[in-house]
């Protein structure tokens, strides 16, 4: 089991917290991009959340997302998607991701032609960005701080996920 | 090839705010980092995050150990198969020379790296290639050489490493596309 391997960070005005707030900004910044819908949004994060065993965004869903129509069984599509019956365009949006986050040279041309076809410059950005935004779970996962014991799930074992309009995470996950 | 365009880092001269945290890094720093280089169409489309993204950057030079950051950086470069990656410029040839950059691909035995520096080396190679197999282990090797705070700095420091590089070839690659696709980039939606 993963423990926290952190340690207690004695100076709030230290380097590891500068750098945690310039990591927050960027984060929020990203999270305030509107071009990419919220399916999409939520199965590449799903995408980056079991490539990098982030305990905790595995057990988070966001709740616009839901909203949007994405349940559990469409969840849990993203685990083997090129075998799925998913749309071309989420297939594409993930193999994206995948490239992203595995081997960036995976973006051949064909790949490249079919992001271009599915989505727009504006979508493909923020694509691009919402990716490096939900693998700053890395961090976490690397210290140990990933860990989900503490989130209030419903009796699917999921968490809800909201942001506001400022691009922050809100509270009360549970509920939707 | 990659469409990364000029793939070495932003560069501006550096003001009396850069020369922080480190003194000896202070005493040889000329050139100072300005951001990540990313593909002009990505910045266009969203200006706000690709700012905040230079801005954590840059935070991650400052704050952490020069030498051990470009070497971190180097290696990643080799791991994600960035061949355009240089060295950076505001990392002197006295804080590390280009016959110990040579060397980095015998990290794991060659005794021109301390122990600390292999252990860092280790740690973000798992990170980068498969976080989730990090061990209690590897965290331990660390904490050996890094007090809780800079540690902390620098797991974050390498994921910029890391997702700086693979933002810079993924977007440089989709970009191809964009030109090979005859795209206006004046039609771009600012996000």
């Amino acid at each position: 089991m993963r423990v926290n391997r952190a340690r207690a960070i004695a100076d709030p005005a230290g380097a590891a917290h500068s750098l945690r707030a310039t990591l927050g900004e960027f984060q929020a910044a990203v999270v305030r991009g509107q071009a990419l819908d919220p399916v999409i949004t939520e199965l590449v994060r799903l995408r980056c959340a079991r490539s990098h065993d982030c305990r905790i965004c595995k057990t988070l869903r966001l709740a616009d997302a839901v909203d949007a129509g994405v349940d559990e069984a469409l969840a849990a599509k993203v685990d083997r998607y090129r075998s799925s019956d998913l749309s071309d365009r989420a297939q594409v949006a993930l193999a994206i991701t995948d490239a992203v986050i595995g081997w960036p040279h995976d973006l051949d041309r064909a790949l490249v032609e079919q992001a271009h076809r599915h989505f727009s410059t504006a979508e493909l950005a923020e694509l691009c960005l919402d990716v490096a935004k939900w693998s700053t779970q890395k961090i976490n996962v690397a210290l140990g701080l990933d860990g989900a014991e503490g989130l209030p799930v419903n009796e699917d074992g999921v968490s809800y996920l909201r942001f506001g309009e400022d691009g922050r995470p809100l509270g009360d996950a549970a509920r939707r | 090839m990659p469409g990364t365009g000029s793939a070495s880092p932003r560069t501006r001269e550096a003001s009396p705010a850069d020369h922080a945290v480190h003194a000896e890094q202070a005493a040889d720093v000329g050139v100072a980092c300005e951001g990540v280089d990313l593909p002009a169409w990505l910045r266009e489309a969203r200006p706000g995050p690709t700012a905040e993204l230079d801005n954590a950057y840059r935070c991650a030079v400052r704050v952490t150990d020069a030498r051990l950051l470009e070497l971190v950086r180097l290696r990643i470069a080799v791991l994600l198969g960035n061949p355009a990656a240089v060295r950076a410029p505001w990392v002197s040839l006295e804080t590390l020379p280009d016959a110990v950059v040579a060397r980095l691909p015998g990290w794991p035995h060659d005794a021109v790296f301390t122990e600390r520096e292999r252990d860092c080396l280790a740690f973000t190679e798992q990170f980068v290639m498969d976080v989730a197999g990090l061990s209690d282990a590897d965290a331990q090797a660390m904490h050996r050489h890094f007090d809780p705070e800079a540690f902390y700095a620098l797991v974050q420091a390498i994921f910029l490493m890391e997702y700086a590089q693979r933002l810079e070839l993924a977007a440089g690659l989709l970009g191809a596309g964009l030109r090979s696709a005859g795209l206006d980039t004046d039609a771009v939606v600012h996000g």
